[in-house]
């Protein structure tokens, strides 16, 4: 069999354990809702009273549809439902909008892409290297205050760090704005002023972002290449007098991307979850912030929408990832 | 382009660790005479290895050299920067490692490799030329031209020490260090390599630093055998000489020991005891412990590399040098 | 086992920990917090009130942190939070290390159709964007009981530790003296808690540091953005109150108030972080820095 065929074989595995990892996931999130105890229902019914000057009955009706938790019918009705609507590519309905909940997402989802694209391209770059640079100064000086510096980002949690930037540059320094995509005066469209303030009020979800996975990068970059220096072929690559340049690109690079790699599928989850923190404290209308705002007014038609977004969303990239690894390493040939 | 003269005097080398240092090498002091196969034999923690990646240049980061000369085409290679050390590298010293099965990058071919070291230490040449010189390398050493496009972990490990071996002789060195080229093999393989060095030898006469426990390999291989224990070498001369008459009690105990097809040393069975720990080595001579001859002297000072006559020389009291 | 026996295990346990500089100079960083937790409360007063003619005040000796919104004083706030912010966090990681175990444990150990299932569980639970899923999960629970929070946030923290405590299993589970022992037919539990078990309990102790952490961060976040409803003096709650509510980063005179706040939960986390990366590399040895 040909190598293409191979990777065809390998691709079209992990293309059904896509679907069944999805399908799995989208079934533990409707039992996960529909079992938890009690009705929460009722206490969302409570809300909706309140809120918009309901009848009860009435309010319970709507706050079962939201929920998509109607205990009338039985389980298997409901989750056959569930699955109908889903296939049809309906995700739910948004209480607070009024308006479809795939509607209200599309215009938040594409901020958010954004943000986290620009974020990890620059912690990715910055991260990586400076993680390579202190392996190959492993034991100096260089090393541990990288090092140390790393774990000490480390250990601040999302929402520290944009508390931080938001403040330093934005309260302290008055550089970036305290909210928004875009300023209020500017037309959105494909011209230039639109474009920078676009960079301008993105800077700070960014650049939170991107500090939040830096040492991230930075110390996997330094574990997966301090592995790769003690290599025999590495060792034997030094002897043999290849150059500096050579030995990094295709003896260090090339081998740590692989595992490298993989971590930024994992890390595609965590990105997500943040970006529920960071786009909050930088007001920054993403499907994070959105997230947010819908359950603080209880719109769980909505919330639940964008959560089954963020679902497959990471489990698409993981699998997006997979399918690259054969084409970087010629060791793992499908089948 | 024929064998060189290399000549280790002094050698001191010692690796720094948690618990202190390591003496892995204590003044060494040997000879590989231009165009011979020089076998340097002993037990694991000997310190042969030590001596190879001091005149290969590539000692790891926590070794120390404390002194001694690595004489090499009129240089002292443990003088040089690593610079002017490059021009040495794989042109006129080159080296198969003891790892053959992890010394190939895994995620290239093995043309590739040939490639890069030809690239980055004599300039990159028209590919047409460096798949030429590259086919006829590994014919040399018994492979067929289609193992250029193979990946690493398609190919066996006889295989792999092949190329590691014909990648050895890309420039036609001076001097072909090979450390352990057949421990790793079975016993067919063994002698279908033994074989390749010993003919490579003869067609190319380069000067060859044989590295290795397996006495029976030295034996077929090596004009002259350097033999060390506990980080010192303890005796030099040739192969007749030494397998008639082994001077060291050491050796004496190795050579003694000896059966007809290949055995691993190993000091527990042959002679009783063990080597000692190289962070806090015995005083005098390190053999002492062990020594069914061993004097009052031997337990108090280091005995001297004394000529034994006609270029043997042994570290032993027992042939004179008295203080 | 006899009594000596545990104790020299747990000794073994406990001696490269102590070795290992990053982890000392966590557990003295925690021990501060946990002293804090236990004798702060009994040091120091709790004055709650609202006398806004006290508001923002900037540290001085008496307000050691300054003053809040409500004129009460920070210090006194966050030493009472202390026990709640440790508490929950330390049983959230109780909980989901028990399940990693159990899990980690018997995929790691039976293998086979039950294995690749329970591999394929923990993926799915590793995936689900974790801090999402509580969210949403505990603005629809609304109050609960404490313990029950910590269950269901647990619910979504033990997937790694069971990745890891399976690999754990793994590397033991083919040597040579596990199959001897299942040859001799020494019984399953005999194999489970006496062959494997002393090899795993390292990891799963790491584990446990790591989940701690991984908890406390998820806390305090989940109360931040107001999610879940625990106690006004939790760390968390604080600083929701700080930021959303009271939108103090926004007044400069003010400032102190967040700050301190995310002082005190970025030194505590720090001080786990530095254990957590201490403990792993005093039971792996290869992931040393440097010599």
């Amino acid at each position: 069999m040909s190598d293409f065929k191979y990777y065809l074989r390998y691709a079209l595995g992990k293309l059904l354990m896509l679907i069944a990892y999805i399908f799995t996931a989208l079934t533990l999130v409707f039992f996960v809702i529909n079992l938890m105890p009690g009705d929460p229902a009722y206490s969302l019914a409570v809300y909706y009273m309140q809120t918009y000057n309901l009848k009860f009955e009435q309010a319970l009706e709507m706050a079962r549809a939201a929920l998509g938790y109607d205990v009338s019918k039985p389980v298997h009705v409901r989750y056959l439902e569930y699955l109908a609507r889903l296939t049809r590519g309906e995700l739910g309905y948004s209480l607070y909008y009024r308006k479809p909940a795939a509607e209200v997402i599309a215009l938040s989802l594409p901020w958010t892409l954004l943000v986290l694209m620009l974020a990890t391209i620059l912690s990715y770059t910055v991260g990586t290297r400076l993680g390579v640079f202190a392996a190959f100064k492993r034991g100096k000086a260089a090393d541990s205050v990288l090092y140390s510096a790393a774990i000490v980002m480390l250990s601040l949690p999302p929402f520290i760090i944009a508390v931080i930037v938001l403040y330093a540059l934005g309260v302290n320094l008055k550089l970036i704005p305290l909210g928004g995509a875009y300023a209020l005066g500017v037309k959105p469209g494909l011209n230039l002023p639109f474009l920078l303030s676009v960079l301008h009020y993105a800077t700070g979800p960014v650049l939170a972002q991107a500090l939040v996975q830096l040492s991230g990068w930075l110390l996997s970059a330094r574990n997966v290449s301090v592995t790769i220096l003690a290599e025999d072929f590495v060792k034997y690559g030094m002897a043999r007098g290849l150059k500096r340049g050579t030995l990094t690109k295709k003896y260090i690079w090339k081998p740590a991307r692989l595992p490298i790699l993989t971590s930024l599928a994992l890390s595609f989850g965590y990105m997500l979850g943040g970006s529920t923190l960071v786009e909050s404290v930088f007001r920054y209308p993403g499907i994070g912030q959105q997230l947010a705002q819908a359950l603080g007014s209880r719109d769980f038609g909505l919330a639940i929408s964008i959560f089954t977004i963020m679902v497959v969303a990471v489990i698409l990239a993981s699998f997006l990832i997979e399918l690259l690894y054969p084409l970087l390493d010629p060791r793992v040939k499908g089948a | 382009m024929s064998g060189a003269e290399v000549i280790v005097r002094d050698l001191n080398v010692v690796y720094l660790v948690r618990e202190g240092t390591i003496k892995a090498a204590s003044n060494v002091t040997l000879r590989v005479e231009p165009g011979s196969v020089t076998a340097l034999v002993g037990e694991s923690g000997s310190g042969k290895s030590t001596v190879v990646e001091a005149v290969t240049r590539t000692l790891p980061s926590n070794a120390k050299v404390l002194g001694g000369s690595v004489l090499f085409k009129g240089a002292d290679l443990l003088k040089l920067s690593e610079e002017e050390y490059r021009q040495f590298r794989w042109r006129e010293i080159s080296y198969v490692p003891q790892a053959a099965q992890n010394s190939l990058n895994p995620l290239q071919t093995v043309f590739e490799h040939f490639a890069e070291t030809h690239a980055d230490v004599a300039g990159p040449i028209p590919r047409s030329e460096l798949y030429e010189m590259a086919a006829k390398l590994l014919e040399s050493v018994g492979l067929d031209a289609g193992v250029l496009r193979a990946y690493p972990h398609q190919l066996s490990g006889g295989m792999k020490q092949r190329i590691l071996i014909a990648l050895s002789f890309l420039f036609k060195p001076s001097l072909v260090v090979m450390d352990e080229p057949v421990s790793a093999l079975d016993v067919v393989n063994q002698s279908l390599i033994l074989g390749l060095i010993s003919d490579l030898h003869r067609r190319y006469g380069t000067s060859i630093l044989l590295v290795t426990h397996d006495l029976p390999v030295a034996g077929e291989l090596a004009d002259r055998i350097a033999v060390m224990y506990a980080g010192h070498l303890i005796e030099m001369g040739s192969n007749e000489e030494f397998f008639e008459e082994p001077l060291h009690p050491y050796s004496n105990g190795l050579v003694r020991s000896m059966i007809a097809f290949s055995t691993e040393l190993s000091g527990v069975s042959s002679i009783p005891g063990e080597p000692p720990s190289l962070l806090n080595p015995p005083p005098g001579c390190r053999f002492h412990p062990r020594c069914p001859r061993a004097m009052d002297i031997c337990r108090e000072q280091e005995p001297p590399l004394l000529e034994a006559g006609g270029g043997r020389w042994v570290k032993c009291w027992l042939y004179g040098g008295k203080a | 086992m006899r009594a000596g026996g545990a104790l020299r295990t747990v000794w073994e346990l406990i001696r490269p920990i102590l070795k290992n500089r990053k982890s000392v100079c966590g557990i003295l960083g925690l021990l501060f917090f946990v002293g804090m937790a236990t004798v702060g409360p009994l040091i120091v007063p709790l004055q709650i009130g609202m006398e806004f003619s006290r508001r923002y005040l900037p540290p001085s000796l008496e307000h050691p942190l300054g003053t809040d919104y409500f004129g009460n004083d920070i210090f006194q706030q966050l030493i009472h939070g202390t026990p709640l912010t440790l508490g929950l966090a330390a049983a959230i990681a109780l909980f989901a290390t028990l399940i990693a175990t159990v899990v980690g444990v018997a995929s790691g150990y039976v293998g086979g159709g039950a294995g690749r299932a329970l591999d394929f569980l923990t993926n799915i639970f590793l995936t689900i964007p974790s801090f999402p899923a509580m969210l949403i999960l505990f603005v629809a629970l609304g109050e609960t009981h404490w313990l029950v929070a910590a269950a269901v946030m647990a619910l979504w923290m033990w997937a790694g530790a069971a990745k890891s405590i399976k690999a754990a299993v793994y590397r033991v589970r083919f040597a040579p003296f596990v199959e001897a022992a299942e040859n001799l037919n020494l019984g399953t539990p005999h194999i489970l808690f006496k062959e494997i078990m002393p090899h795993v309990v390292p990891y799963i102790f790491i584990n446990f540091v790591s989940s701690f952490r991984a908890a406390l961060e998820a806390s305090v976040g989940l109360m931040f953005l107001g999610a879940l409803k625990y106690n006004p003096l939790h760390w968390g709650v604080i600083l929701n109150l700080a930021i959303f509510q009271t939108g103090s980063i926004y007044i400069a005179r003010a400032i102190h108030y967040p700050l301190s706040i995310i002082a005190f939960v970025a030194l505590l986390l720090f001080f786990t972080t530095l254990l957590s990366y201490g403990v792993e590399e005093a039971f792996r040895p290869e992931l040393r820095g440097y010599e």
